[in-house]
C-alpha cells in the first residue's frame, strides 16, 4: 500500500510540474490558442502597428482591425490572361519578364499605401510587372518632393531576395510590395538547374524575419496557384474577382490569420465607377475605309479651325 | 620656441607591411635596414646584397622606396598635426627622416610636456598607418637642428626622467620642467659623429682631436671660419640659434589619400578584408577630426603585374559613418575579380560636406528608420545603376512621356522637383501601370482582340491631342475591360455554334465578371488600336 501512494504522489508531482511547464510556454506572445477569443477592444487600442485598409468590411474581419505592420502579409492573385503576351523586345514594358499577378491586388493595398505615403517614407516596389503610372496612384505628394514611388527591378531571384531583405532590414520604406515570382532570366555561365530558382517557405520564412525588424507594410503578391502550398506568412489572402448582383466585385479570403481562426471571406468594390453598360457594337470607333475618308475631312477642317487651342479635348 | 624631434630609424622598412619572410631594404647594393626575422639570419645593415643572399636564401631584397616614405612621412605629420600647428618634415643631411614639430605653444592645451609625449608615444606605437607600430626617438631642444641631432642621439627623452621633473615642479610658475632641465648641455655633450654634416668634415674634426661637440662649438668663429666650409659654420649656427632657420611649414591636404602595400600579396577576398577596414578606419578618423563627410570613395587595387582595378562608390547622401562605408565597400569588393595577387590597395576621397551638428531634444520620439539613401546605395552597388528608379512627371499630354523612369543618382541629394503643372485631373480615371511603349491591338470582325480574347469597351473616348507642331498625335482614349474568361466561354457556347450568325456581345449583361480593365486607345494618324495601361 505504501508503495502505491509514494508511486502515486510522484505521478502528481511530475504532472504538476508538467503543467506549469505548459502553462509557462503557454504565456509566450507568439502562441494563439484556437480556443481563445480574439482579442478584445482594449488589446487592439494597444497596438499601434496595424494600418486601417479602407475597406470597413476587411477590417471588421482582420485581427485588430487593420493590416499589421512588420509582417509579412502574402496576397495571392490569379494571373492576368495578358501574362503569355509577349510584349515585344521592349525591355520597360514588362519590366520583371515574369507572369503578372493580377493587379486587383493592389486596389485592396492601395488605400492604406495612401495613408502610409503622408509619412514621408517611400514606398518600394519590387520587381513589379509593369512601370507604374503615376496618375493612377493618388497618392499625395507636395510638389517640393519628389515621387515617393521607388521602384527596384533585380534581375535574378536571388537579387530579388537580397534586395528585399536589405530594404526591410533599413527599415526605411512605409510599403514594400514584392512580386515574388521567380525570374526567368537567363544569366550567362550558368547552369540551368540554377535558372529554375524555385521560391521555397525557406525564402517566405526569411522575409518573415526580416519583415518584422521593419515598421513598414510588407505585401508579397504571388500566384493563385501557391495556395495549397504552406506558407510562413502569419497573413494570407486569396484574391478573386467574382459576380455579385450583375457587377464584379473582388473577394477577400483569409486562409490564415495571426491571432484567430482563418476562413473569414467578404468582397469589396472593384471599378464600380467602371462597372457600367458597356458601349454598343454598332457605336464602336473602329476604323472604316468610307467613313475614314469622311474623317479625314472632318479632321483638317477642324484643325484648321483649332489649331492654335490645342490640347487635351475631351467629350464623353 | 621648443622643438620636439621625432626621428624615425627604421621608416624605410616600415613602409611595407610587415611580413613573415626576412625582409632587408638595400640602398646602393647594400643592407640599410632588416626585420627581425632576418637579423635572426646574421642579416645587419652594411651587408652587400650578394652577401645577404649568402647568407640568406630565404631573405626577399627590396629597393628602398623614397617616394613612399615621402608620403608616409606626410600622413605622420597629418596626425601629428593635431598636437601643434607648426610641424615639419624634416630630412636631414644625410637622408634621414624625422618629423619636428614646435611644443613650446601647446604645452597648456596638452598639461605639460609628459602627457603631451605620452600620447604621441602611444599614436607612434599604435598607429593605423603601421601593425606593429612605428619605431621612434624623441628629442628636444630650443632649435631645430639641437633637437634633430638630440632625437638622432637615441638618448632622446626619455618619459622617466620628464617624471622626475614633474614632481619637482612648482605649477603656480607657468614654467614647464624641460625648460628647466639644461638641454643645451646635452647637445654640447654628443660626439661628433652625430653631426648633420659630410663625412670628410667630422673626420676633419676627429683628427683635430674634437670628440665632443661642445669642443668644437668653444672655438672662436674666426679659427671655425678659416678651417671649414660655408655650409658648415651655417650648420652650427642655427644649432647653437645664432641664425634663422626656415622651414616649409606643413600644411594638412584637403583629400584624403591613403595606400597599403603589401610583400606577400593579398590572394583572396578574405586576406582583403583587413586592410580594407584599417584604410577606412583612418578616412574616418580623418573625417572625424575636420567634422567631415565624404559624398564619394575611390579604391584603386595594383596588382603586381602593375594592372589597376578602380571602385568608384558614389554616396547619394554624404557618409561618414564606418559600417555603412564599411559595407558599401564590402558589395563593391565583391565585384572585383581575384584572379592576382594585390600589390597595393589606395584609398582616396576628394569631395566633402561640412558635417551638420543636429540638435535632438529630450522629447522628440526617435523613429528606429533607417537613411533610404544608405538602402539605395547599397542596391545600386549590388545590382547595377539600373536598377532603382523613380518616377517623374514631366509636361506632357502624352502618358508614356509625362511618365519618365528616373534613376537612382546624386540629383537624389537635390531632391528632384515634380512639375506643379498637374496635367491629369484628379477626376479623370487613370490606369495604375503603364506600358511605356503602347502594344498594337489586334482587329477582327469588328471587335478588338487581346491576346485572343475579345475586349469590350467601357467608358471613352477621351481625346489627347498635342504636338501639333512637331510629331503630330491625335488619340481617342477609351477604358475597355476583359471578361474572365470562363464565364464568358459558358455564355457565348450558344452563340459560338451558329457561326453564321454574326452577334458580337458587347454589352455588359452578358459578361458576367470582369477580369481585368485596360486603357486602351485609338490612333487617328495610324488608324490602329494600341493597349497602354492596365488598372489596379
Amino acid at each position: 500500500m505504501t508503495k502505491n501512494t509514494s508511486i502515486k504522489k510522484r505521478q502528481e508531482l511530475s504532472l504538476a510540474n508538467q503543467k506549469q511547464n505548459v502553462e509557462a510556454l503557454l504565456q509566450h506572445p507568439y502562441l494563439w490558442r484556437a480556443s481563445q477569443a480574439p482579442p478584445t477592444s482594449e488589446q487592439q487600442a494597444n497596438s499601434n502597428s496595424v494600418i486601417k485598409s479602407g475597406f470597413s468590411q476587411v477590417d471588421k474581419l482582420l485581427c485588430n482591425n487593420g493590416w499589421p505592420l512588420g509582417n509579412l502579409i502574402e496576397c495571392l492573385a490569379p494571373l492576368s490572361s495578358s501574362h503569355h503576351f509577349k510584349y515585344g523586345s521592349v525591355q520597360h514594358n514588362s519590366l520583371s519578364q515574369n507572369n503578372n499577378i493580377m493587379q486587383g491586388a493592389l486596389h485592396l493595398f492601395l488605400p492604406a499605401i495612401r495613408q502610409l505615403a503622408s509619412k514621408k517614407r517611400p514606398i518600394i516596389l519590387v520587381a513589379p510587372p509593369y512601370v507604374p503610372y503615376l496618375p493612377g496612384w493618388h497618392i499625395n505628394t507636395d510638389s517640393t518632393q519628389a515621387s515617393p514611388l521607388w521602384v527596384v527591378s533585380p534581375d535574378t531571384t536571388t537579387h530579388l531576395l537580397w534586395a528585399c531583405e536589405q530594404i526591410l532590414r533599413s527599415n526605411s520604406a512605409s510599403t514594400v510590395l514584392i512580386w515574388l515570382n521567380p525570374l526567368k532570366k537567363q544569366q550567362h555561365g550558368e547552369s540551368q538547374k540554377k535558372n529554375h530558382y524555385h521560391l521555397r517557405s525557406v525564402h517566405l520564412r526569411k522575409l518573415q524575419l526580416a519583415a518584422r525588424r521593419s515598421q513598414s507594410l510588407v505585401v508579397a503578391l504571388r500566384d493563385i496557384n501557391n495556395q495549397q502550398k504552406s506558407s510562413p506568412a502569419p497573413l494570407r489572402i486569396c484574391l478573386e474577382p467574382t459576380a455579385y448582383k450583375q457587377k464584379t466585385r473582388l473577394q477577400v479570403h483569409f486562409l490564415k490569420q495571426p491571432g484567430s481562426w482563418g476562413g473569414q471571406k467578404t468582397t469589396i468594390a472593384w471599378h464600380n465607377r467602371l462597372q457600367t453598360a458597356a458601349i454598343a457594337a454598332n457605336q464602336w470607333p473602329v476604323y472604316n475605309p468610307t467613313q475614314d475618308l469622311l474623317n479625314n475631312y472632318r479632321q483638317e477642317k477642324n484643325d484648321n479651325l483649332a489649331q492654335s487651342t490645342t490640347s487635351t479635348a475631351k467629350w464623353s | 620656441m621648443y622643438w620636439l624631434c621625432i626621428y624615425l630609424p627604421a621608416l624605410p622598412l616600415e613602409v611595407f607591411e610587415p611580413s613573415k619572410q626576412a625582409v632587408a631594404i638595400i640602398e646602393n647594393q647594400q643592407v640599410l635596414l632588416c626585420n627581425d626575422v632576418a637579423a635572426k639570419q646574421g642579416i645587419e645593415p652594411g651587408l652587400t646584397a650578394s652577401t645577404s643572399l649568402a647568407l640568406s636564401s630565404t631573405i626577399v631584397l627590396i629597393n628602398r622606396e623614397p617616394e613612399k616614405e615621402q608620403q608616409l612621412i606626410k600622413h605622420l605629420a597629418e596626425q601629428i598635426y593635431q598636437f601643434s600647428s607648426q610641424v615639419v618634415a624634416y630630412k636631414n643631411y644625410n637622408q634621414k627622416q624625422s618629423v619636428l614639430l614646435e611644443i613650446g605653444s601647446s604645452l597648456r592645451l596638452f598639461n605639460g610636456a609628459d602627457s603631451l609625449l605620452k600620447k604621441l608615444h602611444t599614436m607612434l606605437y599604435k598607429n593605423p598607418l603601421s601593425e606593429t607600430g612605428f619605431q621612434h626617438f624623441f628629442g628636444l631642444a630650443q632649435t631645430i637642428k639641437a633637437a634633430e641631432l638630440l632625437a638622432r642621439c637615441s638618448k632622446g627623452y626619455s618619459l622617466a626622467q620628464e617624471k622626475t621633473y614633474h614632481g619637482a615642479e612648482n605649477k603656480k610658475k607657468h614654467t614647464h620642467p624641460f625648460v628647466q632641465h639644461n638641454h643645451w648641455h646635452d647637445v654640447m655633450q654628443a660626439p661628433v659623429q652625430k653631426l648633420d654634416c659630410q663625412e670628410k668634415i667630422i673626420r676633419q674634426c676627429l683628427d683635430m682631436g674634437f670628440n665632443k661637440i661642445g669642443e668644437i662649438l668653444a672655438l672662436p668663429t674666426s679659427t671655425l671660419t678659416k678651417r671649414f666650409n660655408l655650409n658648415f659654420i651655417n650648420y652650427l649656427d642655427k644649432l647653437q640659434g645664432k641664425t634663422q632657420d626656415p622651414q616649409i611649414w606643413f600644411t594638412p591636404k584637403e583629400y584624403f589619400h591613403r595606400e597599403i602595400f603589401s610583400i606577400d600579396g593579398l590572394r583572396s577576398h578574405a586576406d582583403l578584408q583587413q586592410p580594407i577596414k584599417k584604410l577606412l578606419t583612418m578616412l574616418c578618423d580623418y573625417l572625424l577630426q575636420r567634422q567631415l563627410k565624404c559624398t564619394d570613395i575611390t579604391w584603386i587595387f595594383t596588382r603586381f603585374s602593375k594592372n589597376k582595378n578602380t571602385l568608384e562608390i558614389n554616396l547619394s547622401q554624404p557618409q561618414s559613418s564606418y559600417e555603412n562605408l564599411l559595407e558599401l565597400s564590402k558589395i563593391h569588393l565583391d565585384q572585383l575579380p581575384m584572379d592576382s595577387p594585390v600589390e597595393n590597395i589606395f584609398l582616396s576621397s576628394k569631395n566633402f560636406i561640412k558635417k551638420n551638428s543636429r540638435h535632438t531634444d529630450l522629447f522628440s520620439s526617435h523613429e528606429k528608420c533607417g537613411e533610404f539613401s544608405l538602402l539605395a546605395d547599397k542596391i545600386k552597388s549590388k545590382l547595377g545603376d539600373m536598377s532603382l528608379w523613380q518616377l517623374k512627371t514631366k509636361e506632357s499630354h502624352l502618358p508614356e512621356k509625362s511618365n519618365s523612369m528616373e534613376y537612382f543618382g546624386k540629383q537624389y541629394l537635390n531632391k528632384i522637383k515634380n512639375n506643379e503643372m498637374n496635367i491629369v485631373n484628379d477626376n479623370d480615371y487613370r490606369p495604375a501601370w503603364l506600358l511605356q511603349t503602347p502594344v498594337p491591338l489586334k482587329e477582327k470582325n469588328k471587335c478588338l482582340l487581346f491576346n485572343n480574347n475579345k475586349l469590350h469597351l467601357i467608358k471613352g473616348p477621351e481625346r489627347i491631342q498635342c504636338d501639333w507642331w512637331s510629331n503630330r498625335d491625335s488619340r481617342d482614349y477609351f477604358i475597355a475591360g476583359l471578361a474572365n474568361k470562363s464565364d464568358y466561354l459558358k455564355k457565348t457556347s450558344s452563340i459560338n455554334e451558329n457561326p453564321n450568325e454574326q452577334t458580337i456581345i458587347n454589352s455588359y449583361e452578358n459578361v458576367g465578371c470582369w477580369e481585368s480593365f485596360y486603357w486602351i486607345y485609338y490612333d487617328r494618324i495610324k488608324k490602329t488600336w494600341y493597349l497602354q495601361g492596365e488598372f489596379s
